[in-house]
């Protein structure tokens, strides 16, 4: 038995994720940023289909919604799709001039955002992102987001 | 040897107890120095511990390869990030088969808004009604709501036979970690076991 779960499969028989994988974590453990409280993931558009409809099939594949949130601080995120990559146009609440650092395999990347709180990002390529959001006015705290595919 | 009994009051007293306790104790530690201490060491040692169960998890469900890595890679960023924030250091196991479980059953669900098709298949007649799809879809989602109540091993073997029925033997214990000479047994428990949950459903 694992020395954590309950099922019977010795753990160290168990194949390794390909090299690619396993640097892209070890790149995630070097830009983590302890401390800063993690943003809940709020709405989906891909995860919740319209009212009404009671399979998801026949939902259209379109733009996707995404918002996270920390008490006092809100970020609502369009993806859409670009190439090989995603753009991301994202508007924080409240608005306020801020900085967001782009985290994307072992890339990370500081924006700084203009007094609207809106901002526009390209994602380079597949993989999951996340993005730490530092208000630098008003009382909000910081927040990180946690890794998405998107 | 230490009795049941011994070893339940052992537990209870706080006492490491046999292999399990010991190797709780050792991850518990490896998430304090990663965590606490910013020890790559103990970071790489949790990936070479833990990467293979996330990559296992993952690959026993119906995801192309690189799905299967990306999701991979989101949920050892996840547990990298979070790190400092688990409740139980020792169960990072524990865990991370629950996230890794939902983060595939996320994909999965986000998945059906878009499946490619080949252009000439958009040329054949297609005779099912809404009404037939619908109701095949209905008993799919049965049948998957079932597999998901299987303990492991039985729902990795489960899983991968859904996806990939006939698969060799010795592919299912490739992916899994199941000793080969297991893996028949497995199979047919996970069957028996899957067709007693679905008929007691339909029995109500």
């Amino acid at each position: 038995m694992s020395p954590s779960g309950r099922d019977d499969v010795p753990e160290r028989a168990w194949e390794r994720p390909p090299e690619r994988v396993l640097a892209a974590a070890r790149a995630a453990y070097r830009m983590r940023r302890p401390g800063i409280r993690v943003a809940e993931l709020i709405s989906d558009s891909a995860e919740n289909p319209p009212n009404g409809l009671r399979h998801p099939i026949g939902r259209t594949a379109g733009p996707r919604m995404l918002s996270f949130g920390v008490p006092g601080l809100l970020l609502r995120i369009l993806v859409e799709v670009r190439g090989e990559g995603h753009d991301l146009s994202g508007q924080l609440d409240p608005a306020g001039r801020a900085t967001v650092e782009l985290r994307w395999a072992d890339l990370r990347t500081e924006h700084a955002i203009g007094p609207d709180g809106a901002f526009v990002l390209r994602v380079p390529g597949p993989g999951p992102v996340s993005l730490v959001c530092t208000p630098q006015t008003g009382t909000a705290q910081p927040m990180i987001l946690p890794w998405t595919l998107l | 040897m230490l009795s049941q009994g011994v070893t339940g009051c052992a537990i209870l007293l706080g006492v490491p107890v046999g292999d399990q306790t010991h190797e709780a104790t050792e991850v518990g530690e490896l998430v304090r120095r990663a965590a606490d201490d910013n020890d790559e060491d103990a970071w790489s040692a949790l990936l070479d511990r833990f990467s293979g169960l996330v990559w296992m998890i993952v690959r026993t469900h119906p995801l192309s390869f690189h799905d299967a890595q990306d999701i991979t890679q989101t949920v050892l960023c996840n547990l990298a990030e979070n790190l400092d924030r688990l409740r139980e250091p020792h169960r990072v196991g524990a865990w991370l088969r629950v996230v890794t479980r939902n983060e595939c059953l996320r994909h999965l669900q986000r998945s059906t808004q878009s499946r490619p098709f080949a252009p000439q298949d958009l040329e054949v007649a297609d005779h099912r009604s809404p009404e037939t799809i619908h109701l095949l879809e209905e008993g799919a989602d049965r049948v998957r709501a079932a597999l998901e109540r299987l303990r492991p091993p039985d729902r990795y073997v489960a899983r991968l036979d859904a996806r990939d029925p006939g698969l060799a033997a010795a592919e299912v214990a490739r992916r899994t970690g199941i000793a080969e000479g297991d893996v028949t047994r497995i199979r047919r428990r996970a069957r028996r076991r899957l067709l007693r949950l679905l008929a007691e459903e339909e029995q109500g």
